[in-house]
């Protein structure tokens, strides 16, 4: 019966608050759904590095008339190093191959000898310390006297892992400023609601409703003008996430998370803290006359 | 049951009450009489702990103003019902929802809400107008609203603020009518008023009030 009371009194009072908690609903929505942005750009950004991640390889020219054998026990050195996907001998004839599948026949045909050097291709797997494990791959392969030279293409996961960074400390940095201000509409909208409710606080506390009982009312109000913010954050941020995929679907921003449950959550969350922030300090004004 | 023991009350200073001292026993009715500011209204927030002496001892039921802790309140306040002059109803409910609001605040189960509300309205005569707004009843409907609502938790006294000061004779005597039947199953009744021709027509307990001070406790008084 408490729940239930405190439910129907929420509803009253979000209903004699009328515009305002409307207003509030709104603030928490978009502060939520600008946050839910950062968040998905943040998310996506990171499993977007992750699949690249995949791709990293990195080419190991041997010189000219290294042994198959030696080369080899290369591959199962790099190999013994952590986070190596896979190791892989390519001899003259597959890299002759590889080379006629990008660029056409016609410029092999008109040597008079393959001029492509062997090489191991090593696949790395993804993780945030890859730029480290290249590292050790490179001078493992450069500490060998049988390798022509290494080509590591990191440079651009790190730039991209490094935009990511930025990108969350501005979403932490943006996303804190944004919670303060959900929590301060929410709580301004509880002492609204508070002196809306007032007769009807008094009134319950006459007849000796216990404080928790009328707290209740408050954060259940709050929790539901939350989670009604959140909902609105999760439906802008869902069409945001489509508006973006269905226009650079190579760049689609699929993050790991459920961004809209935990937009949800988040609303509902600092509905409730944002009323109880407020609760205490109103409720006490407010007394039998 | 109910007795201040030497009690005064200030408010930023200034006395409200003045070393007041009496006793209402169960089941007694007693007028606290005086004229408006006379503290009257204040004894009444003192019964049911909205606020407490400056000096001396509020005792009610088990509890009294030293050692009550705040948690306790809403318990004793179950117990005590009040009833004021402007009648504390919530206009956006209806009379059911009023009265039932008084229950519900207690945890009870929604079917003893229910019959418990139907019967107190039926009390007052009121239950074919439990889904009507206050506002579209009379003062004295109102005013056995508020006293249902008093009731309904079924308290060992009722506090009642010049219940009868917006209402006019005909209305005061079904109202005072409902309080001697109240109080002739047991309850004890203490009614603020400055009205002294309703006093000396219903002749109970007098507890005349002055400047903050009791000065003058006529027990029985007979009825003219």
């Amino acid at each position: 019966m408490g729940l239930l009371l405190a439910f129907r009194e929420a509803f009253r009072g979000f209903w004699r608050t009328g515009m305002v908690g409307l207003i509030s609903i709104a603030t928490i929505g978009a502060s939520l759904l600008v946050l839910g942005i950062f968040g998905q750009v943040v998310a996506g950004g990171y499993a977007l590095i992750d699949r690249l991640q995949e791709r990293v390889e990195v080419d190991i020219y041997l010189r000219d008339n290294v042994h198959r054998r030696r080369a080899l026990v290369l591959a199962r050195d790099i190999e013994a190093l952590p986070g190596i996907a896979e190791v892989n001998y390519i001899d003259q004839k597959a890299a002759a191959q590889e080379f006629q599948d990008m660029f056409g026949a016609g410029m092999l045909r008109a040597l008079s000898q393959n001029p492509l050097p062997e090489s191991l291709r090593v696949r790395m797997t993804p993780g945030s310390d890859l730029p480290q494990r290249l590292q050790a791959v490179s001078d493992v392969a450069n500490s060998n006297k049988d390798v022509e030279s290494v080509d590591v293409g990191e440079t651009w996961v790190g730039a991209l892992e490094r935009f990511v960074q930025v990108i969350t400390g501005i979403g932490l940095l943006l996303g804190s400023v944004l919670c303060l201000a959900c929590g301060f509409a929410v709580s301004n909208t509880a002492k609204l609601m508070v002196l809306a409710q007032r007769e009807a606080i008094e009134i319950m506390r006459l007849v000796g409703a216990t404080g928790s009982t009328v707290k209740l009312t408050f954060l259940v109000g709050g929790a539901m003008q939350g989670c009604a913010g959140g909902f609105l954050a999760s439906m802008g941020q869902s069409y945001a996430s489509d508006w973006w995929t269905s226009r650079v679907p190579d760049l689609a921003l699929d993050p790991t998370i459920d961004l809209n449950f935990w937009l949800v959550v988040l609303g509902t969350v600092l509905g409730v803290v944002g009323s109880w922030a407020s609760l205490n300090r109103v409720l006490s004004a407010v007394s039998i006359k | 049951m109910i007795e201040l023991q030497h009690v005064s009350f200030e408010r930023q200073g200034r006395p409200i009450l003045v070393d007041v001292d009496f006793e209402i026993d169960r089941g007694e009715f007693a007028f606290l009489v005086g004229p408006t500011g006379s503290g009257k209204s204040t004894i009444l927030r003192l019964v049911i702990f909205d606020v407490r002496p400056t000096h001396g001892v509020v005792f009610v039921g088990e509890y009294d103003s030293q050692s009550i802790r705040e948690s306790d309140i809403p318990h004793l306040r179950r117990r005590v019902g009040v009833v004021f002059q402007d009648f504390k109803l919530l206009r956006d409910r209806t009379v059911y929802e009023n009265v039932a609001l008084a229950l519900e605040v207690t945890g009870a189960k929604r079917s003893g809400v229910k019959r418990k509300t139907l019967s107190i309205l039926s009390a007052v005569d009121l239950v074919h107008k439990r889904d009507v707004y206050p506002d579209t009843l009379s003062g004295g409907e109102r005013q056995r609203v508020a006293i249902a609502r008093a009731l309904v938790n079924d308290p060992f006294v009722l506090l009642a603020d010049e219940p009868t000061a917006n209402l006019d004779p005909e209305t005061t005597d079904q109202v005072m009518k409902i309080f001697a039947e109240v109080n002739a199953r047991g309850t004890a009744v203490i009614m603020a008023t400055h009205d002294l021709r309703l006093v000396e027509r219903y002749g109970r307990r007098i507890l005349r009030l002055d400047d903050g001070r009791i000065r003058e406790d006529m027990g029985l008084v007979k009825q003219v």
